[in-house]
């Protein structure tokens, strides 16, 4: 186990929600948190920009960005239901707020995860060559579809490098294999024990990023997964930091 | 101090693990004692209080045997019978039952409603529970949440540690929703204690410490199918100090155990 590799957690928000209280959770609250964990830099999405109000998201996590720049990274959030603004939206996003890559949660969103009204966020993904986390991208196929749609496009599949239970065949998995830009991210509150490194096995460590779904769930707890296994040191640090940053390194 | 040092300094006393072969699972579990401790000292953990597969998914009464003649010798396995009520004859009374639990030295019981399909309602279990507190056996709570959005009857443990208040009440698997229900009942009772495989509520184990003190929280892992780690990672890189990590990774489950009163 490495505990002194600064780690990039790519899967985080920010606010309250609804499901469940969640203490400390403003963004100087988060700085602390991190602190204390080893946790370098986090990508973060507001909670409100999942379901309620995207344009408050973005907003609030641009000042988040401004206050800890060297520590935040923040994920643009649209409104499926409202295609004419999806462009204005991350277009603001990407050139006045800075902002690092695009989260989208089908299910919270109320709208299907191969939608047509997502097309212009790929359509635009592609030209910026910019990542899209997505909460579930529905089904394999769609995924599958997508990657080889839109080949700069990095997809991270949100959750299942986490959630596989290490012994059912999991389709998105098999795309992430498939596909040079398709990559899964570990936040997931189920952990079964010996599964990652099986994970690590079948994938390949540099299709797997680090995120911890922080604040739905504990930064320390989520960590266990990766530092306490038995993986090699070097894919250890591809996984809990450098393929999160090659995956943002067009910006 | 790295988490690594802090890890090697804790003695962890793993709560809640599950002992024999389980096919159903899937995956590797620990067929005898020798397995399972060879798992512990790999990943750090010093004992255990186990409960038996048979128990727990087929029979109670000869799971519970099997696992008490297994670890007859073993000093760092605790045998925690699945317990039923008395009323079919599938158990003893209450009388007999806390004899057979002093005979064997037993200081800890499990109750599993959902994978029984078994309430607990008072009227079903009042009597075991009521000779249960009477010696102050620790009992656990387990109600096999697989995840966390999935909803357990909060009411009926309302009801027991009420009913109840000299009884020590451990619920177990509780996940990151669980602040909302066990915070205001953490308030009104202290008998009642959150085992932390599932706790997963970020700054969680800060939070209840900071409320009310480290001695409402218990280490476990809910081995074999969870992994041990997160757990561990969730305590060790919290803010509360090394007594009160040493207190919930183990000082806490030793002290209730030693407070068993056998007449």
């Amino acid at each position: 186990m490495n505990s002194l590799i600064k780690i990039i957690d790519a899967h985080g928000h920010l606010g309250g929600w609804r499901f469940f209280s969640i203490p400390h959770h403003d963004i100087d609250d988060l700085i602390i948190c991190m602190d204390r964990t080893g946790v370098e830099k986090v990508c973060l999405s507001p909670f409100a920009g999942l379901n309620v109000d995207c344009r408050y998201s973005n907003d609030l996590i641009a000042q988040a960005i401004g206050k800890y720049e060297d520590r935040v990274l923040g994920y643009a959030c649209v409104c499926p239901h409202k295609k004419h603004e999806i462009i204005p939206e991350l277009e603001r996003c990407f050139d006045k707020l800075h902002l690092n890559a695009i989260k989208l949660h089908p299910s919270e969103s109320r709208y299907p995860a191969d939608g047509t009204n997502y097309t212009p966020v790929y359509e635009f993904a592609q030209e910026r060559k910019i990542a899209i986390l997505n909460h579930s991208w529905g089904t394999p196929d769609h995924l599958r579809r997508l990657a080889d749609k839109y080949p700069d496009v990095k997809f991270i599949q949100a959750h299942t490098a986490g959630g596989w239970d290490g012994l059912s065949q999991d389709g998105f998995i098999d795309a992430a294999r498939e596909f040079g830009n398709v990559y899964m991210d570990t936040a997931s509150s189920a952990i079964y024990r010996g599964t990652f490194e099986k994970l690590v096995d079948y994938l390949g460590e540099d299709k797997i990023v680090y995120g911890s779904d922080y604040t739905c769930m504990d930064m320390g707890y989520q960590m266990g997964r990766v530092i306490f296994s038995k993986i090699r040191p070097e894919a250890m640090e591809k996984i809990l930091r450098n393929n999160f940053l090659s995956i943002l390194k067009h910006l | 101090m790295d988490i690594m040092s802090k890890k090697s300094l804790t003695t962890f006393i793993d709560c809640n693990c599950m002992l024999g072969n389980c096919d159903f699972i899937g995956m590797d579990s620990f067929p005898d004692a020798g397995s399972l401790l060879h798992e512990m000292d790999d990943c750090g953990i010093n004992e255990a209080i186990v409960y038996s597969s048979l128990a727990a998914y087929c029979s109670p009464s000869e799971g519970n045997q099997i696992l008490i003649d297994e670890l007859k010798d073993c000093k760092r396995l605790y045998p925690c019978p699945v317990i039923l009520p008395h009323h079919t004859g599938e158990f003893p009374l209450p009388d007999d039952y806390t004899s057979f639990l002093k005979a064997n030295d037993i200081k800890i019981v499990k109750i599993m409603p959902n994978a029984f399909k078994l309430p607990l309602h008072l009227w079903i279990w009042g009597e075991i529970l009521g000779r249960l507190q009477e010696i102050r056996m620790p009992v656990m709570l387990d109600f096999s949440m697989g995840h966390w959005s999935e909803s357990i009857d909060w009411e009926s443990i309302y009801r027991v540690v009420h009913e109840f208040g000299d009884l020590p009440v451990i619920i177990t698997g509780m996940g990151m929703a669980a602040d909302r229900f066990v915070y205001p009942l953490f308030e009104k009772f202290k008998n009642l204690y959150m085992e932390t495989s599932y706790y997963q509520v970020h700054d969680g184990i800060d939070g209840i410490v900071s409320k009310f003190g480290s001695s409402r929280l218990i280490f476990g892992t809910g081995m074999p199918v969870r992994s041990p780690y997160p757990p561990m990672t969730a305590l060790l890189t919290s803010s509360v100090g090394t007594d009160e990590i040493a207190a919930i990774a183990g000082g806490n489950i030793r002290n209730l155990m030693e407070g068993v009163r056998f007449e």
